[in-house]
């Protein structure tokens, strides 16, 4: 989870950011602030992974509250400024973006944090782990991911269905959901995650996947729906 | 010789005459402003909101007086107090508190004329060093008084008192207080006074002008 922090003076500016994060599983708002001071106080007593910083505030602006802050956090700035881009950078900001911000560009911020905050773990392990252990009938079964077709939720425990075989583990959506890659195992509903490179098709408000030679439709969630659209556009031809 | 050295300073004077109307007009439009407001109104329209439609005709009849209207040398009173008032609107919709704002206006508007947009610069500063910093009890008094011999402006706004300083120019984008002083003393040469105050709490600007028997040439 980027645990992720607004500071911007503007009521509706900070409004469309919380909408945005609230579609995206892998960030959680943790704090909104209206000004660099008050910022400054919300740090003092809370770890972030990110802050999402407007730059023209009141008392303190956002560059300098930046080159000041002692936290490691990472900074995303959020402005209608195009000037300070490159002092932006300069400070080693993960993106800079211009208000409006439409929410594929948003995305695309919050990957490249994504891709920051998992950087310096998977290089002290191994590169390019493409497979999970999970815990089914007192084993520890060793899947490829490749091999996952999609994962449905139940109560305490979920199904992983696979090309040959369904495991069925105690686990939690939410906690599987942060072990497989972002880029590829997408939650489509509450109870359905699916693996991206297994689609077949989507049609209206389903995704279908091929399970033993048949067709089998999965429901996009309501909250979903926007974030899938998002994703399916930037592949679309 | 002496012919030459009339030239000359009848060149510079131009120049000078131009390059304050040049900067004018490439600083009239705030991109700050306008890209604040329009990332409001995406707000607005992301949560379907009624607000949005009134934020869009706001907008539209700013700009059109800034790109058809504000070319004249004098305008109606009436529009530019219409564009200050739209403007206003639309800034207290970016600010995170209520602010008391009142607007006082006395005299026939309408038959009045003056050069576009001298006023503005000082109702964005009252926003930008004022109402933003100024944490409870914040308000703006905006009056105006016309009458035959002359127009009358007085801004009144609160400021936070730990702020040291902040009569600051306006350099990024608007019309800085500077550009207006100039502009006051080219249009207005010897028939304005402008008396800016500065107290703790407070903010004060007083702008009189005083009309020629034909105020629109």
């Amino acid at each position: 989870m980027i645990k992720t922090l607004i500071v911007d003076d503007e009521p509706l500016a900070g409004e469309i950011l919380e909408t945005y994060i609230a579609q995206l599983p892998n960030v959680e708002l943790v704090g909104r602030c209206y000004n660099a001071i008050e910022a400054n106080d919300f740090l003092n007593s809370t770890d972030v992974d990110l802050i999402l910083l407007d730059i023209e505030m009141p008392q303190l602006n956002g560059i300098d509250f930046a080159k000041n802050l002692t936290q490691k956090a990472q900074i995303i700035f959020t402005t209608a400024y195009p000037e300070f881009a490159l002092e932006g950078f300069n400070l080693n900001a993960v993106d800079y973006l211009l208000k409006p911000i439409a929410f594929d560009r948003f995305l695309k911020a919050i990957n490249k944090v994504s891709d920051k905050l998992k950087l310096p773990q998977s290089q002290n392990t191994e590169q390019d782990i493409n497979y999970i252990f999970v815990k089914a009938d007192k084993k520890l079964v060793k899947l490829n991911f490749s091999e996952i077709i999609y994962i449905e939720g139940l109560k305490d425990y979920v199904i992983i269905k696979t090309e040959s075989t369904r495991i069925i583990t105690l686990q939690t959506m939410r906690s599987l959901e942060q072990k497989l890659p972002q880029d590829i195992f997408v939650r489509i509903h509450r109870s359905y995650i699916v693996n991206f490179n297994r689609i077949h098709a989507i049609s209206g408000n389903d995704i279908e996947v091929i399970e033993k030679n048949q067709v089998k439709q999965l429901p996009i969630g309501k909250n979903y729906k926007e974030i899938i659209d998002k994703i399916v556009e930037l592949k679309k031809l | 010789m002496h012919w030459f050295q009339i030239q000359n300073e009848k060149a510079d004077l131009i120049t000078k005459n131009v390059q304050t109307e040049l900067q004018f007009l490439k600083s009239q439009i705030n991109p700050h402003f306008l890209f604040n407001t329009l990332n409001n109104l995406y707000a607005l329209t992301l949560k379907k909101s009624d607000l949005a439609p009134d934020v869009v005709i706001k907008l539209s009849d700013m700009l059109r007086y800034m790109l058809y209207e504000c070319n004249e040398k004098e305008v109606a009173l009436s529009k530019e107090i219409k564009y200050i008032q739209n403007y206003i609107e639309l800034e207290k919709i970016r600010l995170s508190k209520n602010v008391d704002i009142q607007i006082k206006i006395e005299g026939d508007i309408s038959k009045t004329y003056i050069a576009p947009l001298l006023i503005i610069p000082f109702i964005e500063n009252s926003f930008k060093h004022g109402l933003k910093y100024s944490s409870s009890n914040a308000y703006l008094h905006f009056n105006v008084n016309a009458n035959q011999n002359e127009l009358a402006f007085y801004i009144e706004n609160s400021k936070a008192n730990n702020m040291a300083g902040s009569i600051r120019t306006n350099t990024t984008g608007g019309i800085g207080l500077v550009n207006v002083k100039k502009r006051l003393e080219l249009i207005y040469p010897s028939t304005h006074s402008l008396k800016i105050q500065e107290s703790p709490n407070s903010y004060t600007i007083d702008l009189k002008i005083k009309f020629k028997k034909t105020t629109n040439d």
